[in-house]
């Protein structure tokens, strides 16, 4: 299948200032030389824990951060274009349509003075696309796409539960029928069983819509459901990334193993299953020397604290892991 | 069954807000085994922490305790906690040192101005008898005790210095510092990582087997609930909707609520649609007659609207609040 979207060398840094200069003392890599392709109607899920910069990774994509470095390349018109330097109005305006996100806080995303109309069809207004009735029908017709009543057009978020605004989110960034939603943590402030049913709604929309989907979450149980693809993040790097079923089932990095077991077994068994990861996750402003990770690895060498490991294939799947000992360990997936 | 630690009875919370009254906490009773953990699980709104906040006699205004009785049982000596009132010096007596609460955010429930040393000896100076040196040491020991690096050093700093996991484990020290009997955790673990928060409850069933300590762990995941609890109570929309087993609660839940919360969660290798409940939880001024889960129940039937199901036991100590299960009631 066709690529939709190249990341290449994406680096973001953001600067620590301190003093009366406000000099930059140090930086934070919160996007550190990632790079992976997305193809079209997939979805890649983004797991990580809080910190290691997936919010980063999305933000910067669509273009709401700058890069220090690399390129971001989208399939516009049949040709992979760099979209994070385009000054061409046209093309600008086409990206704006094509790639949208939603954001995870369903109350301080939407604003509370607008009525549900006004917000879904914001977007269509800002693009100038068809009539005033043209667009009050499309509102309409999205609304009952993520099964809102039409009734509740003239309400304000405030009127909504979490689920319904999050479903009001969506609305919102399906009014410019994009090819690419970035979903960043769209399901974590939502309860169990709403969380279910807009679970189910992303997986409709996407077969209705052929819509791609960049799913960051820190769930790994929503992500297993949702994804096709998975990339794991630690302290701004990609360490595994590969297709869902062999992350979850054949991983290559210890921490994509150390995710796993953390993930609660729900059967009703008596004893604590849980196998710890020791420590915290360290200063990003300040990573270890070498591997990243080394310091909580329970496989570390001396190599992992003098050298940082590159990303390498394994030979046992299709999984890209950064650990120098990627088919060297034996690791233990989910099931 | 083993003594209880706690036995609360038909407690009712209520909130008196101008849009009427909210029945928080509507006729609840359960029971603390000691040494066990008992789980209380609900979405948002159901009440689960306003329940523990109601042990404790704290609840925020205006709410307010109508009605019922916390029976807390020290060395077999059984008083009602709701005898005492809440600014009693009874009732600080049993809060922090026989009773002691951890909760959701340890970002904001420590103070930032003093060290997380002086916090901890405020506990110990409160309920025990020790000179300053012997507080200090005290805090030195309980930091250790749960798992805190060079905890002489961390004793003097304050809570920005520190990590969310080590922020919750100072948390943690300061609730066992008195060896509490029963410790009351509000959600302790949502506002961490998930590497974190296994550590986290790992600590917490360590130091449960080695104090004997109860547990009352209050939480929307049900994945927290299969590592910890020994028993759990349901609570939907201020009351409980089912009392059951953890073994029963994964693989045979009785309440067609209880049902969908566990079809909910995504199971790993499973890529089926996931079956969710239909609607959201109603708001509290404005309940549905009958039965509170039946306008998103898949089995209502014409009873269900009419009138509010009891508790129904079936099986050894279950309760269900269905009316499905009225036949099978022992």
């Amino acid at each position: 299948m066709d690529n939709i979207l190249e990341v290449s060398s994406l680096k973001k840094y953001f600067p620590i200032k301190k003093g009366l200069f406000k000099k930059n003392v140090a930086y934070v890599k919160a996007v550190n030389d990632i790079s992976f392709k997305v193809k079209k109607g997939e979805t890649l899920g983004v797991v990580g824990e809080s910190g290691c910069g997936k919010s980063t990774l999305g933000k910067t994509i669509i273009g709401l951060l700058k890069p220090n470095e690399g390129n971001v390349k989208y399939k516009i018109n049949g040709n992979l274009t760099k979209i994070n330097d385009v000054t061409d109005k046209k093309i600008r305006k086409k990206i704006n349509q094509e790639i949208q996100i939603i954001f995870q806080d369903p109350f301080s995303s939407l604003h509370p003075k607008m009525t549900v109309k006004d917000i879904i069809s914001e977007p269509l207004d800002i693009h100038n696309i068809g009539t005033k009735e043209n667009r009050l029908n499309k509102v309409k017709n999205l609304m009952e796409k993520v099964s809102l009543s039409s009734y509740q057009i003239n309400r304000y978020p405030h009127e909504f539960s979490g689920g319904q605004r999050q479903r009001i989110s969506i609305a919102r960034a399906l009014a410019l029928n994009p090819n690419l939603i970035i979903c960043d943590e769209p399901v974590s402030a939502l309860d169990v069983s709403v969380q279910a049913q807009i679970m189910n709604l992303f997986s409709d929309l996407q077969k209705q819509f052929n819509l791609t989907y960049i799913f960051i979450a820190h769930d790994l149980s929503v992500i297993e459901y949702i994804s096709d693809r998975v990339l794991v993040m630690y302290l701004g790097k990609i360490v595994e990334i590969g297709e869902s079923n062999d992350i979850y089932t054949n991983p290559r990095h210890p921490y994509t193993e150390a995710l796993l077991s953390s993930i609660p077994e729900i059967n009703g068994e008596e004893e604590f299953s849980r196998v710890p990861l020791k420590g915290d996750v360290p200063d990003p402003s300040n990573p270890p020397k070498g591997c990243n990770f080394n310091e909580r690895c329970k496989y570390a060498k001396d190599i992992c604290f003098k050298k940082e490991p590159e990303l390498i294939k394994s030979r046992k799947n299709n999984n890209y892991a950064a650990c120098h000992f990627v088919d060297e360990i034996k690791l233990n997936g989910y099931y | 069954m083993g003594e209880n630690i706690l036995e609360v009875k038909n407690l009712k919370t209520y909130f008196h807000t101008e849009e009427g009254i909210i029945k928080a906490v509507d006729d609840v009773t359960f029971s603390v085994e000691k040494g066990k953990t008992l789980g209380i699980v609900g979405e948002s709104g159901c009440g689960k922490s306003i329940t523990s906040y109601s042990i404790m006699q704290l609840v925020p205004h205006p709410g307010i305790i109508e009605n019922g009785e916390i029976i807390y049982n020290s060395n077999n000596k059984k008083v009602n906690l709701l005898d005492f009132s809440p600014h009693s010096k009874e009732m600080r007596k049993v809060r922090g040192n026989d009773i002691a609460m951890i909760f959701q955010e340890p970002m904001t429930s420590l103070n930032p101005i003093f060290t997380i040393g002086n916090q901890i000896r405020e506990a110990i100076h409160l309920h025990q008898d020790l000179n300053e040196k012997e507080e200090k040491n005290r805090a030195v020991e309980v930091l250790k005790h749960v798992g805190i690096s060079a905890p002489e050093k961390r004793v003097n700093e304050y809570p920005h210095q520190l990590s969310g996991g080590m922020k919750q484990r100072v948390m943690i020290a300061m609730a066992l510092t008195c060896k509490p009997n029963l410790l009351i955790a509000d959600e302790p673990t949502t506002a961490l990582d998930v590497t974190i928060e296994t550590q986290i409850l790992k600590l917490m069933n360590d130091i449960q087997k080695e104090l004997k300590m109860s547990i009352i762990l209050i939480t929307h995941d049900l994945g927290v609930i299969g590592e910890m609890a020994d028993y759990i109570i349901v609570m939907y929309t201020g009351k409980i909707v089912e009392k059951i087993n953890k073994r029963n609660l994964f693989n045979n839940p009785k309440h067609p609520y209880t049902q969908g919360l566990i079809d909910s969660i995504p199971t790993i290798g499973k890529k089926e649609r996931l079956k969710s409940i239909k609607g959201t939880v109603p708001n509290l001024t404005n309940l549905p007659s009958g039965c509170y889960f039946s306008p998103r129940c898949p089995y209502k039937m014409d009873k269900c609207e009419k009138k509010q199901p009891p508790l129904f036991e079936i099986g050894d100590c279950q309760g269900v609040r269905c009316w499905l299960y009225e036949e099978e009631e022992l």
